[in-house]
């Protein structure tokens, strides 16, 4: 289909001429500089590095068998360790351990191929359309059909198909990619699997779902945390109109794998797996932290430049990630994805939105219960959601119950009249009838508790009818026939 | 290309919008930095740039909004084509398909309701002409039905490329004279600035 592929396969291929950098990517006259930062830090940390190998190696023990128990013994230690960055040569195996993808391939043997050899995706064609332009600066994965190319096909089709409603979505090329250069094709695919699933973490699934509602509620969260943290910032923003899916939503989608330089991103990983999203968050606060001063000038169009090209000195980790873990954010992320859940049920319970029915109808069983046990259905918004559910009172099937409390009524009425007047049949048909009735109450969705409620009632009291009755007709005196006879 | 008169500048935002791999990106940087890669990254969410026109004795400074082409960022777009002067909607004429995923552009821009917004077809990847799949003649007459202009443009060999973003400017002034011919132009709601410069980012 895709012809032009063809004519293009007489690419350059790797050229041997030019040179890479420590990482395998090809230099360019820009990255200059970036290679100086390097340098520096290699001829500096040889030595130490050497030693902090060593250490490394006896944390984790041979071939990962001693690293659980390191972790639960001294989480502080491992914790500080990663933070510093993960030595180059044992990030591969490090970044399986702590992202819990390691155990998720032991428990699948098998299954990473039967997905790569035997099924088809439809996001094929998709993914051959962006393979070429996934790093095309690294070496890895230049060489057209490549092992890198390959490698990085298979391991975005099993995905594709593992979630066929997640499926190929940009940016996971970036994440596969990264990852390839420090594992096996299989490898990286489970950590895809452990990230997106949530084997440690949340899940982070819905970066790449239709309507990508994770990236809305990250950038959601993120804007909210400038204005917190940098306030004249936020506030130049706004006058600005700049919003973070401007700039911030690939850091997020490809949590800074895309076009950062590749030190940086190593080392958010790093963080990143071990610690979760909020890294992702602290990094970003100190990107716009470390500009702060030159950003608060400038106007919208220079403001996007500098936002999506960030000096060296910002993106050198040594200097940023100091930075991102002095801002603390765990408690108030929480906070405001509470906000933000809570903002998009809000409009949502009046809306006929079929997207998002489950959430909806999860929350009207909430707001039920509250109705049920009488407590606090004063917050307006849970209001508003009860009157509007499924279950609300604009709806027969809030009033139909209301009705039926009416049997429960006459029911406590007649309590006090004799039991000569209880017809047997009838009180008996009730208590079938309620029965029948608590069982379609408990099974429809959503579960009308209003409904259940009034039906146990009023099989309570009926059954407490259908005793007297029986009482008075002598059912349940067995002394009585033998002193007749 | 790039002016620096002294006369006012008017700012025009822009978009791009088309199928994965259309070459949205690649018409972008051959129009602003003259540059052109054959492997050019995917673009994830969307990349902003921009660069000054000078048509005649007025000067257009493009602010270009390149979007992501896959259908699952649609519900990004809205927010990079809403309140833009100008659209161009890309399709590769080696891909039957680009050109179907271009007319649902357009009549999204269409449906948006704006009828001022300067909305070009660019047909890029001209240079495939042994591999092409969208007739010429299709793609003008769909233009012409559409009321969009056409143009067949190739950011490999800059086919065009100048042509179709200097047509955009030039239809954006007259347009602009003809609604409105005493008042200064606006055509996004963004201020003027002083700065006449070319500049990018996120290549």
């Amino acid at each position: 289909m895709d012809k032009k592929k063809e004519v293009n396969d007489i690419e350059p291929g790797p050229d041997s001429s030019r040179s890479v950098d420590r990482f395998g990517f090809i230099k360019t006259e820009q990255s200059n500089s970036q290679e100086g930062v390097l340098k520096s830090r290699s001829t500096h940390e040889r030595g130490r590095e050497e030693r902090r190998i060593r250490k490394w190696r006896k944390m984790i023990g041979a071939g990962g068998s001693d690293w659980k128990q390191y972790c639960r013994r001294n989480p502080h230690v491992v914790k500080r360790r990663i933070r510093k960055g993960i030595p180059d040569c044992l990030r591969g195996l490090v970044w399986q351990l702590i992202s819990g993808s390691r155990d998720l391939l032991l428990m699948n043997p098998g299954v990473y191929e039967t997905l790569v050899i035997y099924e088809t995706s439809t996001s094929e064609l998709e993914i051959i359309r962006d393979i070429s332009r996934t790093f095309p600066s690294h070496v890895f994965f230049q060489q057209r059909h490549g092992p890198g190319q390959r490698s990085l096909y298979n391991v975005l089709k099993a995905y594709s198909v593992y979630d066929r409603d997640v499926g190929y979505v940009q940016g996971m090329g970036f994440i596969a990619g990264l990852l390839l250069l420090y594992m096996s094709e299989e490898d990286a695919f489970w950590l895809i699997v452990a990230l997106l699933k949530g084997a440690v973490h949340a899940p982070m699934e819905g970066l790449y779902q239709p309507g990508l509602p994770l990236v809305q509620q990250y950038l959601f969260q993120f804007e909210r945390l400038v204005r917190e943290h940098m306030p004249k910032l936020g506030e130049h923003f706004i006058e600005e109109m700049i919003n973070p899916s401007m700039y911030a939503s690939q850091w997020f989608i490809t949590v800074f794998s895309y076009s950062f330089p590749f030190p940086m991103t190593l080392r958010v990983w790093d963080v990143f797996l071990y610690e979760g999203i909020k890294v992702v968050f602290q990094v970003g606060l100190a990107l716009l932290r470390f500009c702060h001063d030159d950003l608060v000038k400038l106007p919208f169009e220079e403001l996007l430049h500098s936002l999506r090209n960030f000096p060296e000195d910002a993106t050198d980790p040594d200097k940023l990630l100091p930075i991102a873990f002095s801002f603390k954010v765990l408690s108030h992320l929480e906070e405001l994805e509470k906000e933000y859940r809570k903002r998009l049920e809000g409009p949502n319970a009046s809306s006929s939105s079929k997207r998002l029915q489950p959430l909806k109808s999860k929350s009207m069983r909430r707001v039920g219960s509250q109705v049920l046990s009488n407590s606090n259905v004063g917050m307006a918004t849970a209001f508003k959601a009860f009157v509007n559910s499924p279950v609300g009172p604009k709806t027969t099937h809030f009033w139909g119950p209301v009705a039926n409390w009416g049997f429960v009524l006459a029911g406590l009425v007649d309590l006090n009249k004799p039991p000569e007047m209880i017809s047997g049949n009838m009180t008996a048909a009730m208590c079938v009838y309620s029965g029948l009735f608590m069982r379609f109450a408990w099974m429809v969705q959503p579960r009308n508790y209003l409904l259940l409620a009034c039906h146990a009632s009023n099989e309570t009291v009926q059954l407490y009818h259908l005793s007297r009755c029986a009482k008075a007709q002598g059912y349940l005196d067995k002394k009585v026939p033998e002193a007749q006879q | 290309m790039a002016a620096n008169s002294g006369n006012k500048i008017r700012n025009a935002k822009l978009v791009l919008l088309g199928d994965v791999g259309a070459g949205k990106s690649s018409l972008v940087l051959r129009f602003v930095k003259g540059q052109f890669v054959e492997f050019q990254e995917s673009t994830i969410g969307a990349a902003f740039f921009s660069q000054t026109l000078a048509v005649n004795d007025e000067t257009v400074k493009f602010e270009i909004w390149d979007t992501a082409g896959q259908e699952r960022y649609h519900s990004l777009a809205p927010m990079y084509y809403r309140g833009a002067a100008a659209a161009i909607v890309v399709y590769d004429i080696s891909n039957q398909a680009s050109f179907t995923r271009a007319k649902k552009w357009v009549q999204e821009l269409q449906a948006q309701g704006n009828q001022n917004t300067v909305v070009a077809l660019a047909g890029n990847k001209a240079d495939l002409v042994e591999t092409r799949q969208v007739q010429i003649e299709e793609a003008k007459t769909y233009a012409q039905e559409n009321g969009l202009f056409f143009m067949e443009t190739s950011a490999k060999t800059a086919t065009n490329v100048n042509d179709i973003f200097y047509e955009i400017a030039k239809r954006l002034l007259q347009g602009q004279a003809a609604q409105n011919p005493q008042a200064g132009m606006i055509l996004s709601q963004r201020p003027n600035e002083r700065v006449v410069s070319a500049s990018s980012c996120c290549s």
